[in-house]
């Protein structure tokens, strides 16, 4: 039995008049000095008087301030919480794009391969006018170079309009086909004044 | 079975006032010794009370009623004491005492200081040692009382008193007197 255990059986009034804690006892100080705490403890006790303490006449109405102070505890930290949930609702819905329907979108563009709208609402470039030769050919290879390269087809283009506001996300990378040495050198005399 | 038990719950207790008039003043001196202020000492009692009206069904005889309100006042006493605990823990890191408690003789002052002294060590105690000290050594109940309030064996209260008594000794710096054995 270790001196721990042999010490808990000594603050038992049934236990602690056993011959092997007797035994233990006369040999070790420490458990002694536990036994004399003990004791010391029960007298202390016995001078720990309680003061006369009424009993009220109905126990409900007993503690109202501190469940006052409570009530007006839990209605700040309510009241504070609902201040921040409403900032953290506004912040979050400046950062959100709005849908269609919440704002006007500006209006779309046709598809990219229809060149001709491009022409008529003057957002192509212009071509330069050809001194002789087709026109038409080369004012639609430039309208249609043009529509090529357009960045953010995704946004411009009305055939993405039903996909609502997803692809503004995700819109194509920049096509990079106008750099082609192809096409550098179909375009070549369009950009000087070769005609 | 647990619709009967819901629907006795919800059946007015009777007897609960007789029963309160009968316990109240032993439940105050208990939460008193927790506490050791009038005012707490009633919100712990009333609060056990509310306690006890809520979970009535779960009284089986009404014979033991009154260990029954004990041992629901001393669950609340525990609580508190743990929530008092840590928040003492804080203030001892923000302003740590500087000088040690001095010692006390024999007259009713010392005793008095004493006690003051004793009951420092226990609020700085962890729950159980500091409840099974305060029902044994200062509120006087047997060994298997104590165990009855704290729903815990013999065994485990004479491990608890054994703890708390040695942090009182150490504490304190008591020591054994040559006619105390």
């Amino acid at each position: 039995m270790t001196c721990e255990e042999m010490a808990a059986l000594l603050v038992d009034d049934r236990t602690h008049q056993a011959p092997d804690v007797d035994a233990h006892l006369a040999s070790c100080a420490e458990c002694r000095e536990v036994l004399a705490a003990d004791a010391r403890a029960r007298e202390l006790g016995r001078w720990d008087t309680v003061p006369q303490l009424p009993a009220p006449d109905g126990w409900s109405r007993l503690g109202w301030p501190r469940r006052a102070r409570f009530g007006l505890a839990a209605a700040g930290v309510l009241a504070m919480a609902a201040l921040a949930a409403i900032a953290v609702t506004a912040e979050v819905g400046r950062a959100i794009p709005r849908s269609d329907s919440e704002r006007a979108l500006p209006p779309p563009l046709r598809a990219a391969t229809e060149t001709e709208p491009l022409r008529a609402s003057g957002e192509g470039p212009s071509a330069k006018a050809a001194p002789s030769g087709d026109e038409s050919l080369v004012d639609d290879l430039v309208v249609e170079s043009s529509a090529y390269v357009r960045r953010e087809v995704s946004v411009r283009d009305a055939l993405y309009g039903p996909f609502g506001d997803l692809p503004r996300w995700v819109s194509l990378p920049r096509n990079r086909s106008l750099d082609a040495p192809v096409f550098q050198k179909a375009l070549y005399p369009i950009h000087t004044d070769l005609f | 079975v647990e619709a009967q038990l819901r629907e006795e719950a919800l059946l007015p207790w009777a007897g609960f006032e007789e029963l309160v008039r009968a316990e109240q003043q032993q439940l105050l001196r208990i939460a008193w010794r927790f506490t050791q202020d009038p005012e707490e000492s009633r919100d712990l009692v009333q609060a056990a009370l509310a306690d006890a009206y809520e979970r009535r069904h779960t009284l089986k005889d009404p014979a033991v009623a009154g260990a029954w309100l004990r041992r629901i006042l001393v669950h609340r006493a525990i609580n508190l004491h743990r929530r008092r605990r840590v928040w003492r823990a804080i203030e001892h890191w923000l302003r740590p005492a500087t000088q040690g408690m001095p010692a006390a003789g024999d007259s009713e002052l010392d005793r008095s200081r004493q006690l003051e002294q004793v009951r420092a060590v226990v609020r700085d105690l962890p729950a159980r040692q500091a409840a099974a000290f305060t029902l044994r050594y200062l509120d006087g109940l047997s060994i298997d009382e104590v165990a009855d309030a704290l729903r815990i064996g013999r065994g485990t209260v004479r491990v608890h008193l054994y703890r708390a008594l040695a942090k009182v000794k150490q504490r304190l710096g008591w020591k054994e007197k040559p006619d105390d054995v």
